[in-house]
C-alpha cells in the first residue's frame, strides 16, 4: 500500500498502435515506467518518438492498445468515458503548447471555469497571483501576450489542485526569456506543493532542470536518467 | 484535373454535409419559387383559356321577368357581340342518395337549338342536350361525381307546384360555376349538395310556366367596345323589366372568387421563395466566410507557391458556384414537376376543364439567375478577403478574437451567472453576424410556419364567428316564394324541433347616387336567437327600423349610417335609411327587421323560409320531414355549410401543410449548418474543456444553451413577423364578401415553440455527437484557426 501511494504514475507494458486505412503505426512499444510522487520528469525525443502519446495515456485522453496505466493508484486503462472524465477532472492538470484558453472568457474566468468541476478548488485569485498575473485578471486572451496566456493556462491547471501536472511543449510557442520564466513557475510551484510533473519537450536543454529525464525513440524508452542536482531554471540556457 | 480543382473537390467532400445542406436549401428555394410561380401562371392561363373557349359572358343582367323578345333589343345595342336570354331559377332536388331529403339546384335554360353563343359548357361525360327531348338535362360534373350520377340516370326536381323527373344527358363544367358559389352572398356550398342543371329553353318555360319570358340576359361585348358605356345602354334597355342585378364579369361569383383565390396564391408564390432565397444567401455567406477562415494556412501556401489572387478567388468562388449550380439544376427539375403538380391538383379541385402546363422558362431562368447570383455574391466577399491575405500572415495562426466584454457584461452582473450561461451568452456576441444569421434563419422559418398556421387559425376563428355566433340555427328551410307566416307553426310541430324563427330573404339592389350593389335582403326577428348579426356601429342590430349593412356594402356604396338608399326588390322600389353596420365575415347581406322586410316586399306576415333549432340526433329526421313539405325547395343544415367550406379549403390546407414542412426544413438546414460550423470552429475550445474535465453533458448543455438562446430570439421575432405576414396574406383573400381578423390561437404559439425547439435539438445532434467523440489528443494539440 505504501509503495502504491508513493507511485504517482505507472505504465505496465503499454503499447499504442494507430491503424488507419491499412497502415498501422506503433506510437508506443511495450513501455514500462514508474514515476514517484513529486518528481519533475522531462520526456525528450524527436517527433514521432511517442512522448506526447505517453502523456495523453496518463492524462486519459488516449487509451493504450495493450498494457495498463495506473495513475494515483487507480488503473485507467479500461475506464469508460465517464470514468476518464472524472480522472481528468480530479487528478490531472494540463498545460498545452498552444495554451488552449477559452477566448470568450477573461483570464480569471478561464481559471475560475474549472473550479466548478471540483469539490475543493484553490482560490483562483491566489493561483493567479502565484503565476504573476494578479494585475491582468480581467483581460481576455486576445489582450494577453503568449507568456501571459501560458501563465493563465498553468493557473487553470493548478487551481483544481491536481496531484499530477502534464505539460505538452509548454514553451514551444514562447520566446527564450518567457519560456524560462514559465518553466521556473512550473518548477517552483510543483516543488513547493509536491506535485508530480511530466513535461514533454523537443528541447534537451530543459532536461537540466528536471529530477529525471526520459528519452524516447520510436515508441520505446531509450534512456531513463535521474538527475540528483537539477539546475535552477534561472541558470538554464539554450 | 488541376491540383487546385482537386483541392476544391476534396474541400467540398470534406464538408459534404454542410454543403449538401446548402444545396438542399437552394434546391428548396428554387423549387418553391419556380414551382409555385410557374404553377400560378399556368393556372391563370388555364382559367383564361377556359373562359375563352367556353365564351364566358362579359356581363350578366338579372330582371324580375321580361319578354324573350328583349334579347333582340339587347343584341342590337352598340358594343354587343353576342347575347343569350335565359330562365334561371333555384329549385329543390331530391337527394340521389337519400330521396327523402332535398338538396338545392339552380336550373338554367339554354337555347332550343344548338349551343349557346354565351356561357357554353364543357362536356365531361355523355352528350349535349338533344333538341327534341322534353325531359333531358345537363348536370354539373362536381355534383354528379359526388352523387355517382351519369348520363341516363334520373333526377327529381322539386318545384313550387310539384316535382319533375328529368334524365341526365351529360355531365358538364360551366365557366360560371368553376368555383361553385351560389352567389356572392353564399360563396361556399358543398359540391355534392348544390347542383347546376341546364335544360332547353322550352323545357324551362314549361317547368316554370313562364312561356315566352326570361329573367336573365348574358352578354359578350364586341372587341374594342367600351364595357361601361355598353353596360349602361343595356341597363337602359332592361330598366322597364325591374332590373335587379347588373354584374360585370369581374363581379361574377365564380370568376371573382377564383381570381381572388389565385391572387392570394400568387402572393404566397412570391413571398415564400423570396424568404428562402434571402436565407440561403445569408447561410452561404456565413459558410463561405468560415470555410475561408478555416483554410488560412492553405491560402497562404497557395499564395507562397505562386498562385495569383485571381486564381485563389476563383478557387474559393468555386465552392459557392458548386452549391449554386447543383442547387439550381436540382431546383429547376423539381420546380417543373412541382408546377405541373400544383396546376393539376388545383385544376382538379376547382374543376378547371382546360389545363395549361407550360415550362415557363423565363420564370425558371429568373430562379436560376437568382440562385447562382445569390451564391456568387455570397461567395465573392469571403473569397476576395481570403485571397487578399499576405502569405506569411495567412500561414500564421490568427490572433484569438472575440475577447471583449459584451453589452450584457456591462449591463448585468454576469460574474454571478454560471459559466455555462456566461460562455453561451459571450459566444452569441463573439460572432454577432453569425448569431444574427442563425436567429434570422429561425425567425424566417418560424414566420413561414406562423403565417401559414395563422391563416388556418384565422379561417377557423372566422368560421366560429359566422357559424357559431352569427348563424346559430341547426337547419334552414327555404320556400319557393313568400308564404303566410303561420307556416312557422308547421315547422314547430315537428318532433325534435326546439325553436323556430321566421326568415324572409329576397334578392335586392341597393342604390344611391351613381352607385348600386346587388345582394340578398335578410329579414329577421329582432328578438331572434338563431341568427344574430354582430354589431359594428349604430347599436344592437335590428333594434331600430332601417338597413343594417356589412362594411363591405357600405364601402361599395360610399354610404353610412343615416343615408337613405333606394331598395329595389322583385316587388318594387322603396327608400330606406341605413340604421347601422354589422360584422359579416363570410357573406355580404343586408339585414332588416321582419317588419321592414314586409314593408319592402309589400306584403305583411309572410316568410320565405325558417330557421330551426333542432335536437342534434333529430337533425336528419327533421330535414327529411321539412323536405317533404309543399313549397320547400331547399333544406340545409348549418354543419353542412361549414363542412362545405372545410371541403373547399382542403387543397389550401395541403398548401399550408407544404409551407409548414418547408419552414421546418428551412429551420433544420439553417440551424444544422450553423451548429455544425460552430462546432467545427470551436472544436479545440470544446475539446480543451473536455480535457479539463467537463463531461459530455456539460458540453451538450453549453451547445444547447447557445442554440436555445438564438432560437428563442428567432422564435420571438418570427412570431411577430409571421403575424404581420398572415395579416398581409389574408388581405389578399379579402373582398367586399370576405373580411378577416387575423387570429393566432395559444395552441399555435405552443406548437411553434415546441416544434422549433425540437428542430433545434434535432439539428444540433450530429454536432454534439461529433464533439463528444472528438479525438481529444489530436484536437487539443492543433493550432487554433
Amino acid at each position: 500500500m505504501a509503495v502504491a501511494n508513493a507511485t504517482a504514475v505507472s505504465l505496465d507494458n503499454v503499447s499504442k498502435v494507430y491503424a488507419a486505412e491499412g497502415i498501422s503505426v506503433k506510437a508506443l512499444d511495450r513501455v514500462d515506467l514508474r514515476v514517484p510522487r513529486g518528481q519533475f520528469v522531462v520526456l525528450l525525443g524527436p517527433s514521432g518518438s511517442g512522448k506526447t502519446t505517453l502523456l495523453n495515456m496518463v492524462g486519459g485522453i488516449d487509451s493504450p492498445t495493450e498494457g495498463d496505466v495506473v495513475v494515483d493508484g487507480v488503473s485507467i486503462g479500461g475506464m469508460d468515458r465517464g470514468g476518464l472524465t472524472v480522472h481528468r477532472r480530479t487528478r490531472i492538470g494540463f498545460v498545452f503548447q498552444f495554451f488552449n484558453l477559452i477566448p470568450t472568457l477573461t483570464a480569471i474566468e478561464n481559471v475560475e471555469l474549472v473550479t466548478e468541476l471540483v469539490d475543493h478548488p484553490r482560490s483562483f485569485d491566489e493561483v493567479l497571483a502565484e503565476v504573476g498575473l494578479a494585475d491582468r485578471t480581467n483581460n481576455f486572451p486576445s489582450q494577453l501576450s503568449g507568456g501571459e496566456q501560458q501563465r493563465v493556462s498553468i493557473a487553470r491547471a493548478l487551481v483544481k489542485d491536481p496531484p499530477i501536472l502534464l505539460c505538452d511543449e509548454p514553451t514551444g510557442e514562447l520566446d527564450y526569456e518567457t519560456g524560462k520564466r514559465i518553466l521556473g513557475i512550473i518548477r517552483e510551484i510543483c516543488s513547493r506543493e509536491g506535485k508530480t510533473v511530466l513535461t514533454v519537450t523537443h528541447n534537451s536543454a530543459i532536461g537540466q532542470i528536471a529530477d529525471r529525464v526520459i528519452r524516447l525513440r520510436s515508441g520505446r524508452v531509450l534512456e531513463d536518467t535521474l538527475n540528483p542536482n537539477p539546475l535552477p531554471t534561472e541558470d538554464l540556457e539554450w | 484535373m488541376r491540383k487546385i480543382d482537386r483541392m476544391l473537390l476534396r474541400g467540398l467532400w470534406a464538408a459534404k454535409l454542410q454543403y449538401g445542406a446548402l444545396v438542399l436549401l437552394l434546391t428548396l428555394g428554387i423549387a418553391i419559387f419556380g414551382g409555385s410561380y410557374a404553377g400560378y401562371l399556368n393556372l391563370g392561363e388555364s382559367e383564361e383559356r377556359t373562359y375563352d373557349e367556353l365564351l364566358l359572358a362579359d356581363a350578366f343582367f338579372r330582371v324580375a321577368q321580361s319578354p324573350a323578345t328583349v334579347v333582340q333589343e339587347v343584341a342590337d345595342t352598340a358594343g354587343v357581340e353576342a347575347v343569350e336570354g335565359r330562365i334561371v331559377h333555384d329549385v329543390g332536388l331530391a337527394d340521389p342518395k337519400n330521396p327523402g331529403e332535398l338538396l338545392s339546384a339552380r336550373m338554367i335554360s339554354t337555347p332550343d337549338d344548338g349551343r349557346p353563343m354565351v356561357n357554353d359548357v364543357w362536356l365531361e361525360e355523355g352528350a349535349y342536350l338533344p333538341s327534341d327531348a322534353s325531359d333531358s338535362v345537363l348536370i354539373d360534373d362536381a355534383f354528379a361525381a359526388k352523387n355517382d350520377l351519369f348520363s341516363g340516370d334520373e333526377i327529381e326536381l322539386a318545384l313550387a307546384d310539384g316535382r319533375a323527373k328529368m334524365t341526365i344527358a351529360g355531365r358538364i363544367v360551366s365557366p360560371e360555376y368553376i368555383f361553385k358559389a351560389k352567389s356572392l352572398q353564399e360563396p361556399f356550398v358543398a359540391p355534392g349538395a348544390f347542383a347546376v342543371v341546364f335544360a332547353r329553353q322550352a323545357v324551362a318555360e314549361r317547368l316554370f310556366d313562364e312561356v315566352g319570358t326570361i329573367n336573365e340576359v348574358v352578354v359578350r361585348f364586341a372587341e374594342g367596345a367600351d364595357h361601361e358605356a355598353t353596360t349602361v345602354r343595356i341597363q337602359q334597355v332592361l330598366a322597364p323589366y325591374n332590373l335587379l342585378e347588373s354584374t360585370p364579369r369581374e363581379r361574377q361569383p365564380s370568376y371573382m372568387f377564383l381570381k381572388l383565390d389565385l391572387e392570394g396564391f400568387g402572393e404566397i408564390a412570391a413571398v415564400v421563395p423570396a424568404m428562402f432565397l434571402i436565407i440561403t444567401a445569408l447561410a452561404i455567406l456565413v459558410l463561405m466566410t468560415r470555410t475561408v477562415s478555416s483554410q488560412r494556412g492553405q491560402i497562404g501556401l497557395l499564395s507562397a507557391v505562386g498562385y495569383g489572387r485571381g486564381q485563389v478567388v476563383r478557387h474559393y468562388l468555386g465552392y459557392a458556384l458548386a452549391v449554386g449550380v447543383a442547387g439550381c439544376v436540382l431546383g429547376t427539375v423539381v420546380a417543373y414537376g412541382l408546377a405541373a403538380l400544383i396546376t393539376s391538383a388545383y385544376a382538379d379541385v376547382v374543376n378547371i376543364p382546360v389545363v395549361v402546363i407550360d415550362a415557363h422558362w423565363p420564370v425558371f431562368g429568373i430562379g436560376i439567375g437568382l440562385g447562382i447570383g445569390t451564391c456568387v455574391v455570397a461567395g465573392l466577399l469571403p473569397a476576395w478577403r481570403g485571397a487578399s491575405l499576405e502569405p506569411a500572415a495567412a500561414m500564421r495562426p490568427p490572433v484569438p478574437t472575440g475577447g471583449r466584454l459584451t453589452v450584457l457584461d456591462r449591463l448585468l452582473p454576469t460574474r454571478r451567472v454560471p459559466f455555462v450561461w456566461r460562455l453561451a451568452l459571450r459566444s452569441l456576441f463573439r460572432q454577432p453576424r453569425r448569431s444574427l444569421v442563425n436567429a434570422a434563419g429561425v425567425a424566417v422559418s418560424v414566420s413561414l410556419i406562423v403565417a401559414s398556421l395563422g391563416m388556418l387559425d384565422t379561417i377557423d376563428n372566422t368560421m366560429d364567428l359566422q357559424f357559431g355566433q352569427i348563424e346559430a340555427y341547426d337547419v334552414k328551410a327555404t320556400m319557393a316564394g313568400p308564404v303566410p307566416a303561420e307556416a312557422v307553426d308547421e315547422f314547430a310541430g315537428l318532433a325534435g324541433v326546439r325553436r323556430v324563427e321566421p326568415l324572409v330573404e329576397s334578392p335586392v339592389r341597393l342604390a344611391t347616387v351613381g352607385r348600386s350593389y346587388s345582394t340578398l335582403l335578410v329579414g329577421l326577428s329582432p328578438q331572434g336567437e338563431l341568427y344574430r348579426p354582430l354589431e359594428k356601429e349604430g347599436g344592437r342590430p335590428l333594434a331600430i327600423s332601417g338597413l343594417y349593412l356589412s362594411t363591405g356594402i357600405s364601402n361599395e356604396l360610399g354610404a353610412g349610417i343615416g343615408d337613405v338608399l333606394d331598395v329595389q326588390t322583385p316587388f318594387g322600389v322603396q327608400e330606406m335609411a341605413i340604421a347601422g353596420t354589422v360584422r359579416s365575415p363570410l357573406s355580404t347581406v343586408a339585414y332588416v327587421a321582419l317588419d321592414d322586410a314586409w314593408q319592402l316586399l309589400g306584403t305583411p306576415d309572410v316568410i320565405t323560409g325558417a330557421l330551426l333549432a333542432v335536437d342534434p340526433e333529430r337533425i336528419s329526421a327533421v330535414k327529411e320531414s321539412v323536405s317533404a313539405m309543399p313549397g320547400v325547395i331547399n333544406v340545409e343544415a348549418l354543419s353542412e355549410k361549414r363542412d362545405a367550406i372545410a371541403d373547399f379549403m382542403a387543397l389550401f390546407y395541403q398548401f399550408v401543410a407544404v409551407f409548414v414542412l418547408f419552414g421546418v426544413a428551412l429551420a433544420f438546414l439553417v440551424v444544422f449548418n450553423t451548429v455544425s460550423m460552430n462546432v467545427m470552429e470551436r472544436a479545440r475550445e470544446l475539446a480543451t474543456m473536455r480535457t479539463l474535465g467537463f463531461g459530455s453533458r456539460s458540453i451538450t448543455a453549453l451547445i444547447t444553451l447557445e442554440n436555445a438562446i438564438g432560437a428563442i430570439v428567432g422564435i420571438g421575432a418570427g412570431i411577430g413577423l409571421g403575424y404581420l405576414m398572415a395579416v398581409e396574406l389574408m388581405r389578399a383573400f379579402e373582398s367586399d364578401s370576405f373580411s378577416f381578423n387575423v387570429a393566432l390561437y395559444t395552441r399555435t404559439y405552443v406548437a411553434v415553440a415546441v416544434g422549433m425547439g425540437s428542430v433545434v435539438l434535432l439539428s444540433q445532434a450530429p454536432g454534439v455527437r461529433h464533439v463528444n467523440r472528438m479525438d481529444l489528443a489530436r484536437v487539443t494539440k492543433e493550432q487554433s484557426g
